[in-house]
């Protein structure tokens, strides 16, 4: 699975939103993801991948595609 | 009594019980009598393992996952009625002016289990691993927070806290709101989630929980003379109160009204009621006084009857003081166990449905009254009355005793 598929996943299954919303430049504020949510987030996704996510380093106005680079490198690098 | 313009008319109802989902639900299982107490697999092992949940209660189905994750389940419990409440009151919130709408709700223990999980999660994986939702999801205060954020309730905005008594003196204190003229309209209630194993072991510790282990659907009998303690619950009630000139004004039904509250410490003991009971007498006639009602005008009494040993005899005696003309009374908690900061909006919510329909529901489980309890107790079947005056109480821990009279529309 691709670290969007799984990423994807967990904004389903964790964060409740529904898969039609994921589009590449969706921000993580119109999935009704604020600062405090995206804390969560951050810790969730660096369960999920095995490596560290900074929790100031995504913010609400970011997208999805954002999301996907950051995590995206760190994969690929560990 | 008055009738006034500024009287706190009750206009929607929103029950979440451990009879069902839904005032329907709710209503129907308190009026069938029998207990909802049933063994809880969460709580295997523990001396009391027994609880009344809500059944069938799923917080992503009801709310969506998207709402629900970030909130604790009493606030859960609590949004669904309120929702009901406010759909039940025909009140649109897209297009109230939301300035004159407050929320007042009463609750005890917060988001107890949001805490517990995340006491664990820090035990065990260190701080990092604490969810940044846990002071939002746990906070007391949260849930009158997020009913307004769900209808746009800009109006004042608190939870009262006062045990076992909270959702009454919520609604008490949400009457004053509108009677001050602060608001149009109140979302008043209470809610409660607590049924966590630390909370079940404390409540166990002190004594306070029924030890019928082997019969919990027997364990919760209020005023019956072998009672042995209350069953623990959950749960949520709401009404929307509203002034009596807006409620006419939009030819919204009128249900009931709220028209006396009265409130008292005992000032005597952190858990044990003052056995003289005076407390209580005085929280039920300071009640009566605001509504300029005459105790022999009271037709019903919605008991706080816990079914422990010292509360059903304490409350009898002043029941019986204030009341010699010995209004019909019944305790629900027979059917519904306890559910703390929620018990008093539930049981003021199934007071306005006895108004409205004449129907008193049975006290579950009275097999052989108390001897020392000379009440009029309602049991084994609903009775059909006609009542223009009821008297809804509740008592918490701390002392602190809440009273409201309601009163047919």
């Amino acid at each position: 699975m691709s670290v969007l598929e799984r990423l994807a996943q967990l904004l389903v299954s964790r964060f409740g939103i529904s898969a039609d919303e994921l589009r590449d430049d969706v921000t993580f504020a119109e999935l009704d993801l604020d600062s405090l949510s995206l804390v969560e987030f951050a810790m969730v996704a660096e369960k999920e991948f095995g490596v560290p996510v900074g929790e100031d380093e995504l913010s609400p106005q970011d997208t999805l595609a954002a999301a996907v680079a950051l995590i995206g490198a760190r994969v690929v690098n560990a | 009594m008055s009738n006034g313009r500024w009287d706190a008319a009750v206009t929607g109802l929103g029950l979440v019980t451990p009879g069902g989902i839904g005032v329907p639900a709710s209503w129907n299982a308190i009026l069938a009598g029998a207990s909802t107490a049933a063994s809880d697999p969460e709580l295997a092992g523990m001396p009391v393992d027994f609880t009344c949940r809500v059944p069938g209660f799923d917080a992503d189905e009801l709310l969506g996952r998207r709402v629900a994750w970030r909130l604790d389940r009493y606030v859960h419990l609590a949004l669904v009625a309120a929702r009901e409440a406010i759909a039940d009151s025909g009140l649109d919130p897209r297009e109230w002016d939301g300035s004159r709408v407050g929320v007042v709700m009463g609750n005890a223990l917060g988001g107890v289990r949001t805490f517990e999980e995340q006491h664990c999660a820090l035990l065990r994986e260190g701080a990092k691993a604490v969810s940044s939702m846990l002071i939002p999801m746990m906070g007391v205060n949260m849930v009158a927070g997020y009913i307004a954020i769900d209808c746009g309730a800009r109006g004042p905005n608190l939870v009262t806290t006062t045990a076992c008594a909270s959702g009454t003196t919520a609604i008490g204190t949400a009457r004053e709101l509108i009677r001050t003229g602060r608001c149009d309209v109140v979302i008043a209630g209470g809610a409660e989630a607590g049924l966590t194993r630390p909370i079940l072991a404390g409540f166990t510790r002190m004594g306070a929980l029924s030890r019928r282990i082997r019969e919990p659907a027997l364990a919760s009998r209020p005023f019956d003379r072998d009672r042995d303690g209350f069953v623990a619950a959950e749960g949520a009630g709401v009404l929307v109160l509203e002034r009596m000139d807006h409620a006419n004004a939009r030819r919204a039904r009128v249900r009931a009204r709220v028209v006396g509250y009265g409130a008292s410490a005992d000032a005597h003991h952190a858990t044990a009621p003052d056995p003289s009971g005076a407390g209580v007498e005085k929280a039920i006639r300071m009640a009566l006084h605001d509504a300029g009602i005459e105790p022999r005008e009271v037709d019903h009494v919605n008991a706080h009857g816990t079914s422990t040993p010292l509360n059903d005899v304490t409350e009898a005696r002043a029941v019986c003081r204030v009341f010699p003309g010995r209004p019909a009374v019944t305790s629900i908690k027979g059917v519904t166990g306890h559910s703390l900061g929620a018990a008093g909006a539930i049981e003021a919510a199934c007071t306005v449905l006895s108004i409205e329909q004449g129907t008193i529901p049975p006290t579950a489980n009275l097999d052989r009254q108390d001897p020392d309890i000379d009440l009029d107790v309602v049991s084994n079947r609903p009775r059909a009355q006609r009542i223009s005056v009821a008297a809804s109480n509740s008592f918490g821990f701390g002392g602190q005793n809440a009273v409201l009279v309601l009163a047919a529309a």
